[in-house]
């Protein structure tokens, strides 16, 4: 489960005044586990702010955020960073990709910095999952776009993460590859029961959630599935 | 078609846009040819000097010389027969001899003149009262020394001073401060005096057999008619013992060693062009695969490809002449220091000029350069199909590998011709082609195989190990290329210590050596029963004497063998060696047994079972030279008596063991009656022996010279320090170049990767970790280059010692240690500040949605 408690958080608005800007302002938030919930809301709204700190990257001005009732905010450094790494995987919009490894190895490059055996058939499994099991030694540079995403989404998978967080996964992908990518998405989190925060601007991408929130004013309205 | 102020503001957008790279483009520029720059001022102030001032170094605007004694009625002869019509004339002979002051003694160069010299330019000499003068007449009883034998002799009051110069006493009446016809006098073995001819028969010290070299110098009535003189008398003369100058063409003028210097030097500069292309080419490629995206959408937008190509050629013109202008001004800003070097511690009297020519040729090689190097990104960019951006296959758009060899060996042609025209010789130009290209593809190879190896064990590391090696393995680009410019500028600076140590090590005389102390030569007949006496009773030793016999090669196989005399626009140096090679005399000797500086290598030593024709060895190098091989038949003109030889043998020589060592060897019982003189060496003693020993010698026989051989070395030494300094400061530069392309790659490397680096923050790395893979990877590549240039580098010092100088390799540990301290050093350092971004790394911009990969090559 994912609790968010009072997240506030606000920036300089240049390097020499000290007038602040407030993106997010005592957020709350539950996502029970395997729940899949959508963060929608107008460019500029804190989308990526709340990713941000929601993945552990950066730091609120206060609140606290608890995965599975660990409280980031209790972390601190390689401890931090660590259980980032185990209990988080994140999609970006741009897929990410590091070019000069294979599809394999960008897939297992998480276990491998965490010092955890690599599976070769599970990564093998893993990559047939998201249509991949063909591309396993190619390198990114090789992939289309759809396939870009969904390696993507199998390295964010690898971990077998306790929250998986999605940043616009279909922002940049052409509405044909884009459903496919998302079909695979939410078949790929339903299948293994992750605890998902989708981040988008497509209503109907955010309908395939469980919940839907707006952010607006710093704080998630929840938004109605039939609106 | 665009207008060109159209296509200057595409040009202006592009230089703006890319401030960074274009900085690295002018910095790579300017360090590769700052050497090259430099030595093109050097190549053209001694040009100038030697041009301006021909007639001053040559000594006339004719002269006649021999390294014989010329007659007075010989040179009659040959003024009338080639009706030489000349305002005035001077005599000079030179030869070696020995000069004594109290207890000292010395080996000196006498010069003595007659009147009218010098026929041009001013002696200038600082009298022994201090004043200066300009000397206009060396009277009978006179004698001008170099300043450094006043030190030598241990002269401390100068007035009233009388050296004993052969038979007689002369007063010395001044040092000589300047003298133009010894402008450049690199290396001399010994100091030089001046004497009147009027005394030269009173010394006693020319006698039959002796080695003098006689001049006779005109100052014509019309000094452009020298040439045609010149032509007239080769044409008359054929005695190839006389030589005849012209002070219209070019001549060395006795600073020959300076211009082999200056070639060297040329060469190792064209290492720091060789890399600052090779790196050139990376960031042209590099340029492209950033802006190909823009010229795709420049081509859709309507810009041809004719527009694109100017565009692009404008742009790299613009940047190559800042970097030509940039160059320039570092060069003319250490001019002043340069020449107070040249002036304190070479002793090389050279006024650095800044040549218009000179700028305009390294104008073209530096502007030109470039475009040459562009042409496969100039290509890739015109061919590009526009469409590619619409399919994304932007990374397609490349050249076919026959249009990038083809390229290549254009590249390649064009770069031996300009080593062939830097060292001013085919042979030397060519090795150093084949040699650079060899050490190159060495290296590749080596890289190549390592990486392929790496990676099928890549998967055995650690982590962080691993992440290094296959970001290495996967960017063969960057990887090869910092791998081989590190290589090959580690080699050039690894060359120049082993050689040099080989060469010291050799030459020095130590108590092991074989090198004698003193070596001494035109020893009469007359003069040998009393002067092996004197050795016995100073130092114990019973000596050898060697005799030689002057001559001359008048036919190799009945082939007459004659005077070469080559003209033309370009003279590589064998050219000039060869003519002035063939036209010398040639000294032989006689002997029953071979000695222990020499082995034979082919054919048999003397059987005395030849019949009519006498037996005769060979030096090796000597007979492939003349073009004489076993068997054939040579003829010797030996005083006027022909005297015929048969190759039955040929030699190596160790002619560092300074023994006396001869081309030419005929069997005994054939030159026994032919006039000669003798040599000898004296072993191993010490320098109050050698002093006691000069100065019996010189007592009794002053013609007698004698070389105080370690003395002879230690001033070698020096020479030789001098040499290596000059080619081992070209040789850093090379490193520099090197450095530099190594901080470029690191710096975009950094750049490229930081979005790697942040993604991998977000995939669990630590800070530490990152800069631990990043530090690896770098040192690893940069510590490989290092280990392979030394071996690499001490691999080829070892063939150049063994096949050039034919000497066994000593390889200079200390330099190799401080060097790889040095760079060890230096590496850390650069590594240090590239990685600083890595400190700083925000992984939350992977959030801000910019760019699909995380690297880009």
């Amino acid at each position: 489960m994912i609790t968010i408690n009072q997240l506030s958080k606000s920036y300089q608005l240049t390097t020499d005044s000290s007038e602040k800007m407030t993106i997010l302002h005592d957020l709350n938030l539950t996502v029970q586990t395997g729940e899949v919930v959508a963060v929608v809301g107008a460019s500029g709204s804190g989308k990526s702010t709340l990713l941000g700190l929601v993945s552990g990257l950066d730091q609120p001005d206060h609140g606290e955020i608890l995965i599975h009732g660990k409280s980031l905010q209790s972390l601190r450094g390689n401890e931090l960073t660590n259980f980032r790494a185990s209990h988080i995987g994140v999609v970006f919009q741009q897929y990410h990709l590091v070019s000069h490894l294979t599809a394999f190895e960008n897939v297992s490059l998480p276990l491998e910095i965490l010092n955890k055996p690599v599976v070769k058939s599970d990564i093998i499994e893993l990559l047939k999952q998201v249509g991949l099991g063909h591309r396993l030694d190619h390198k990114p540079t090789q992939l289309s776009g759809g396939e870009s995403q969904r390696l993507a989404l199998a390295r964010a998978l690898a971990i077998k993460p306790s929250l998986l967080l999605a940043d616009e996964p279909s922002g940049s992908l052409d509405s044909e590859t884009g459903e496919k990518v998302m079909n695979l998405f939410f078949e790929q989190v339903r299948l293994h029961n992750t605890t998902t925060m989708l981040v988008t601007h497509d209503m109907d991408l955010a309908r395939r959630c469980d919940k839907i929130y707006k952010l607006h004013g710093g704080v998630l309205h929840p938004v109605s599935q039939a609106m | 078609m665009q207008s060109f102020s159209k296509l200057l503001h595409f040009v202006r957008k592009d230089l703006l846009s890319q401030k960074k790279l274009n900085a690295f483009f002018v910095f790579n520029l300017v360090l590769g040819f700052l050497g090259f720059l430099l030595l093109q001022v050097f190549q053209a102030s001694l040009d100038q000097q030697t041009k301006d001032k021909a007639q001053e170094i040559l000594g006339g605007d004719v002269v006649i010389s021999a390294r014989r004694v010329i007659t007075d009625d010989e040179v009659k002869s040959i003024e009338e027969k080639v009706n030489l019509e000349f305002i005035k004339k001077a005599k000079s002979s030179d030869f070696f001899a020995m000069v004594k002051f109290g207890e000292q003694s010395r080996l000196v160069l006498i010069r003595s003149v007659g009147d009218n010299y010098p026929v041009y330019g001013d002696l200038e000499i600082k009298t022994t009262d201090g004043k200066k003068d300009v000397l206009k007449n060396i009277t009978p009883g006179a004698v001008y020394v170099d300043p450094e034998l006043i030190d030598q002799l241990k002269i401390t009051d100068q007035s009233s001073t009388q050296l004993r110069v052969g038979d007689i006493d002369l007063s010395l009446k001044g040092v000589l401060t300047s003298d133009p016809s010894r402008t450049f006098r690199l290396g001399a073995l010994a100091p030089f005096i001046l004497i009147s001819e009027k005394d030269l028969s009173a010394t006693n010290l020319v006698k039959p057999g002796s080695t003098v070299t006689t001049s006779y110098l005109y100052q014509l009535n019309d000094p452009m008619a020298a040439d045609a003189i010149k032509a007239d008398l080769e044409k008359n003369y054929l005695d190839p013992s006389l030589r005849f100058n012209s002070a219209l063409q070019e001549d060395d003028g006795g600073n020959r060693v300076f211009r082999y210097l200056i070639d060297y030097l040329g060469l190792v500069s064209l290492i720091s062009i060789g890399l600052c292309f090779l790196c050139l080419s990376y960031m042209l490629n590099w340029f492209f695969q950033i802006q190909k995206k823009t010229i795709a959408i420049y081509k859709i937008l309507g810009l041809d490809e004719s527009s694109i190509l100017k565009v692009q050629v404008l742009k790299n013109l613009f940047l190559s002449i800042g970097s030509f202008v940039m160059a320039l001004a570092i060069v003319i800003l250490a001019l002043a220091p340069v020449q107070a070097l040249l002036d304190n511690y070479f002793k090389i009297p050279i006024n650095l000029i800044v040549s218009p020519k000179q700028i305009l040729v390294s104008f073209f090689v530096v502007v030109l350069g470039p475009q040459l190097i562009a042409i496969p990104t100039y290509l890739a960019a015109m061919t590009m199909n526009p469409l590619m951006l619409l399919r994304q296959e932007l990374s397609q758009a490349h050249l076919s590998r026959r249009t990038q060899i083809i390229w290549a060996v254009g590249v390649g042609l064009l770069f031996w011709g300009l080593a062939v025209w830097q060292s001013h010789s085919l042979q030397t130009g060519s090795i150093f082609m084949v040699g650079l290209i060899g050490a190159t593809l060495t290296a590749w190879l080596f890289i190549s195989v390592l990486r392929r190896a790496t990676a099928l064990v890549v998967d055995k590391f650690n982590f962080d190990l691993k992440y290094a090696f296959l970001s290495l393995i996967r960017k063969p680009g960057s990887t090869d290329l910092i791998f081989m410019t590190m290589t090959l500028s580690v080699v050039v600076l690894t060359l120049l210590p082993h050689i040099k140590k080989s060469i010291i090590e050799e030459v020095r005389p130590a108590h092991s050596s074989k090198i004698p102390s003193v070596f001494m030569f035109d020893i009469q007949m007359d003069q040998k029963d009393e002067l092996v006496k004197i050795v016995k009773d100073k130092t114990g030793q019973d000596i050898e004497l060697t005799p030689l016999v002057r001559s001359r090669i008048l036919k190799i196989n009945e082939q007459n063998y004659e005077r070469v005399e080559e003209q033309g626009f370009f003279k590589t140096r064998e050219s000039e060696n060869e003519a002035r090679f063939r036209n010398r005399g040639v000294n032989l000797t006689y002997k029953a047994k071979l000695q222990e500086s020499e082995d034979l290598v082919e054919g048999q030593w003397f059987t005395g079972q030849n019949g009519e024709v006498s037996e005769i060895s060979l030096e090796e190098k000597y007979a492939e030279r003349v073009g004489a091989k076993l068997g054939d038949v040579m003829t010797f003109d030996v005083q006027g008596l022909e005297i015929k030889g048969k190759v039955t043998s040929l030699r190596r020589v160790r002619w560092t063991s300074f023994q006396p060592n001869f081309f030419i060897t005929f069997q005994p019982g054939v030159l026994e009656e032919a006039p000669q003189v003798y040599l000898s060496a004296v072993m191993q003693i010490n320098q109050d022996q050698v002093r006691e020993l000069q100065n019996a010698v010189v007592d009794r026989f002053a013609n007698i010279s004698i070389i105080n051989v370690q003395q002879s070395v230690e001033k070698s030494l020096v020479f030789i320090d001098q040499m290596a300094l000059a080619l081992q400061v070209m040789a850093t530069l090379a490193l520099v170049v090197g450095f530099f392309i190594f901080i470029i790659l690191i710096n975009t490397q950094v750049g490229e990767r930081i979005n790697e680096m942040n993604l991998l923050q977000v995939l669990g790395s630590t800070q530490d970790q990152l800069y631990r893979i990043m530090i690896t990877q770098f040192s690893l590549i940069a510590f490989l280059s290092l280990l392979v240039g030394l071996g690499l580098g001490s691999l080829i010092s070892y063939a150049i010692v063994s096949a050039m100088f034919k000497l066994g390799i000593y390889f200079d540990y200390v330099s190799m240690l401080s060097l790889i301290v040095v760079l060890v050093s230096i590496t850390f350092g650069v590594l240090k500040v590239s990685m600083q971004p890595l400190r700083s790394l925000q992984p939350l911009t992977l959030l801000k949605n910019e760019g699909g990969l995380v690297d880009s090559k």
